[in-house]
């Protein structure tokens, strides 16, 4: 038996029930083997390089050095190691960060162990696993980033609904010259009210200046030149 | 000098007499012999001697005299006090230059001018029982009293003494003036600040004392509010996850009782259960996201306010809209903490109790101070009025728990709102860069 032919897995979880769960998982198949555990970031790297491993099954929510800074300097250590994610965590910012690092797969805990099972077959042979959940996260992702990128077509529509009504109310007036004062006596609301409304509508428009704001009121039509 | 002139006409005078007695023969002459008359022009060159020196004694004496009532004189109108003389009816017979500035009389006083006349109607019985004092005990005072004067009470200390002339029995008032305006406007002042001092004093006394009452209120609504989250988190666990396990130990108990004929795997019939554990996870991830965003600690507020966000969009349909301006993240850690749990709480206000349409968020940073406002198009409330009634909704405790969050971290926190009219919130707080925590993360 040469190292050459089994897969060498290195399991890296704070919790020793899901370090017992894997191996037990993995005990069925002959192709690979645990040869070690970690219970936290700094000792899966230490083990990293010790045990050489051809793969770190790795938990994100771990004590010193959590799992995406562990991630990055597996990938430092070396890039050929595979890394597969398995955790609860599911946000966006944890997928698009750890995608960006260059993990080659990600399973969340609470799908099913075939699940696990299928990304430790995917990566064995070379390539990449990412479950459904975790698809759906980096679908959402892509879909936000094409909006933003159609989004500077029709700029100047957007930023207008970025608006609330009281907003677009405000908006109107200042574009029009009306003081803050006066605004704040026509719409019962307080003056620092309208200083803020203000603020936060030269902010959304991204306009410097009340100039600014009266050019985009023409533009669109909102008021009479 | 007038004094010596008239002295010196009486003596003239007595001389004058003295040799018109003798001329006269009047005087009755004794015999005298040679030696006797030789004996008596020596005794008579002798006597004259004396006389004369007698003479020039008296007249150094008057002069010495006349100096000192000089001085006196002087002393007398120049004084730093007022002296005033009074006759046995009252009436000013003399004043000194301070007493007449004082009395406002002239030098010689005018007929007729009284003391009573200076005094202030105020004060009036004071002077009187003063002057009967004065009568019969011979002295009185000092007192003080009040002064006609056009610029304002002028404050004095009154003084006297009663001399009586032994041949006459005339009697005269001696008065001795001091003013003590000044010192009496100073000790009106020192009164003044203090009754000031003790109002402030008073009025500091009763705020703290609201303060406290308030902050004891504050900390038994927190315990409050932290048994009712624990009751929360319990329930979740307990209705959520723990019906769910039972569940799966139900499925366990099944299980344990099939028999699974050879070369059949218990794949199907352990299905149901591990579907029912991924719901159970999936549960625990919602309340533990609910308690703490790991987002938040590892990405920063930007993207946790996204998520925030979009999870509220998705689980209640209501549009939130997010916009940021110039954030200079990282902030530190804390200030993060409570911009996040100020838009938590103003998320689930809105969803318990806005019927809102759409939530407009933004947080911008300008003069050294993040701002954030929330906005909803809801259903408004009378703020003064919930924030008095704290109701078992908690949910005037949920707004005065994000006051006291934007407090503890310097900030001013603002709700503008009334019934029908959307709700404002606004926080402003001070932002401090930290560049040593720039350097730390990547």
């Amino acid at each position: 038996m040469t190292r050459a032919e089994k897969f060498r897995v290195l399991i890296a979880d704070d919790h020793a029930v899901v370090v017992e769960g894997v191996q037990n998982l993995l005990s069925a198949d002959k192709d690979m083997e645990v040869v070690g555990s970690a219970k936290d970031g700094v000792e899966t790297l230490a083990k990293v390089k010790s045990l050489q491993p051809d793969m770190v099954i790795l938990d994100i929510s771990m004590p010193n050095l959590d799992g995406l800074e562990t991630a990055c300097e597996i990938r430092k250590i070396d890039p050929k190691i595979q890394v597969l994610i398995y955790s609860m965590t599911a946000t966006r910012e944890h997928v698009t960060a750890l995608f960006k690092t260059g993990v080659s797969g990600y399973v969340l805990k609470e799908e099913p162990l075939s699940e696990l099972h299928r990304a430790l077959q995917t990566l064995k042979d070379g390539a990449t696993f990412f479950s459904r959940s975790v698809q759906e996260v980096l679908r959402d992702h892509i879909r936000e980033l094409e909006l933003d990128k159609t989004k500077d077509a029709r700029e100047v529509a957007d930023e207008i609904a970025r608006l609330s009504a009281r907003e677009k109310e405000v908006f109107v007036l200042l574009a029009d010259g009306v003081p803050v004062k006066t605004i704040a006596d026509r719409l019962f609301i307080s003056p620092k009210t309208v200083e803020s409304h203000k603020y936060n509508i030269l902010e959304k428009l991204n306009v410097p200046n009340l100039a600014g704001l009266t050019k985009i009121a023409i533009k669109k039509g909102l008021i009479n030149t | 000098m007038k004094g010596r002139s008239s002295s010196d006409k009486m003596f003239q005078a007595l001389r004058q007499k003295a040799e018109q007695l003798l001329a006269q023969g009047d005087v009755d002459t004794p015999a005298v012999d040679g030696a006797d008359i030789v004996r008596l022009v020596h005794e008579l060159e002798v006597h004259q001697v004396e006389l004369e020196m007698q003479n020039e004694e008296l007249r150094r004496a008057k002069a010495e005299a006349d100096t000192l009532r000089e001085e006196f004189s002087d002393l007398y109108e120049c004084a730093p006090l007022g002296y005033v003389t009074l006759s046995e009816q009252g009436r000013i017979e003399k004043a000194n230059q301070v007493a007449r500035g004082l009395l406002k009389v002239t030098k010689p006083p005018a007929v007729g001018s009284s003391l009573s006349q200076c005094v202030s109607a105020d004060d009036i019985f004071v002077y009187h029982a003063f002057m009967k004092q004065l009568t019969v005990q011979r002295t009185a005072g000092p007192v003080e009293m009040r002064l006609n004067s056009q610029a304002g009470p002028v404050y004095v200390l009154l003084e006297g003494a009663t001399k009586i002339d032994p041949e006459t029995g005339r009697k005269d008032f001696r008065l001795a003036l001091v003013n003590i305006s000044r010192l009496k406007t100073t000790e009106q002042a020192l009164v003044e600040a203090r009754n000031h001092l003790e109002k402030r004093v008073a009025e500091r006394t009763h705020e703290l004392g609201q303060e406290v009452e308030r902050r004891r209120f504050l900390s038994e609504r927190l315990v409050d509010l932290l048994e009712s989250e624990r009751r929360g988190i319990s329930m979740d666990l307990h209705e959520d996850i723990g019906q769910i396990l039972a569940g799966v130990n139900l499925q366990m108990e099944i299980l344990k009782g099939i028999k699974i004929p050879e070369g059949r795997s218990v794949g199907e019939a352990v299905n149901p259960s591990q579907e029912m554990l991924g719901e159970a996870m999936k549960r625990l991830r919602t309340i533990s996201y609910g308690l703490r965003s790991e987002v938040l600690s590892r990405f920063g507020l930007v993207p946790a306010l996204k998520t925030l966000a979009e999870r509220f969009e998705k689980q209640h349909h209501i549009p939130v809209r997010l916009t940021t301006k110039a954030i200079p993240e990282p902030l530190a850690e804390d200030l993060s903490l409570t911009i996040y749990r100020i838009v938590q709480e103003s998320l689930n206000n809105i969803l318990r109790h806005a019927r809102a349409q759409t939530v407009f968020i933004h947080l911008g940073v300008r003069d050294r101070s993040l701002f954030l406002t929330i906005e909803d198009d809801g259903i408004g409330f009378n703020y003064d009025q919930v924030l008095r009634a704290f109701g078992p909704t908690g949910c005037a405790l949920g707004l005065i728990i994000m006051r006291e969050r934007a407090a503890m971290a310097g900030g001013e926190f603002y709700v503008e709102t009334s019934p029908g009219r959307g709700t404002h919130i606004r926080l402003q707080i001070p932002v401090k860069l930290q560049p040593q925590e720039i350097g730390n993360r990547r």
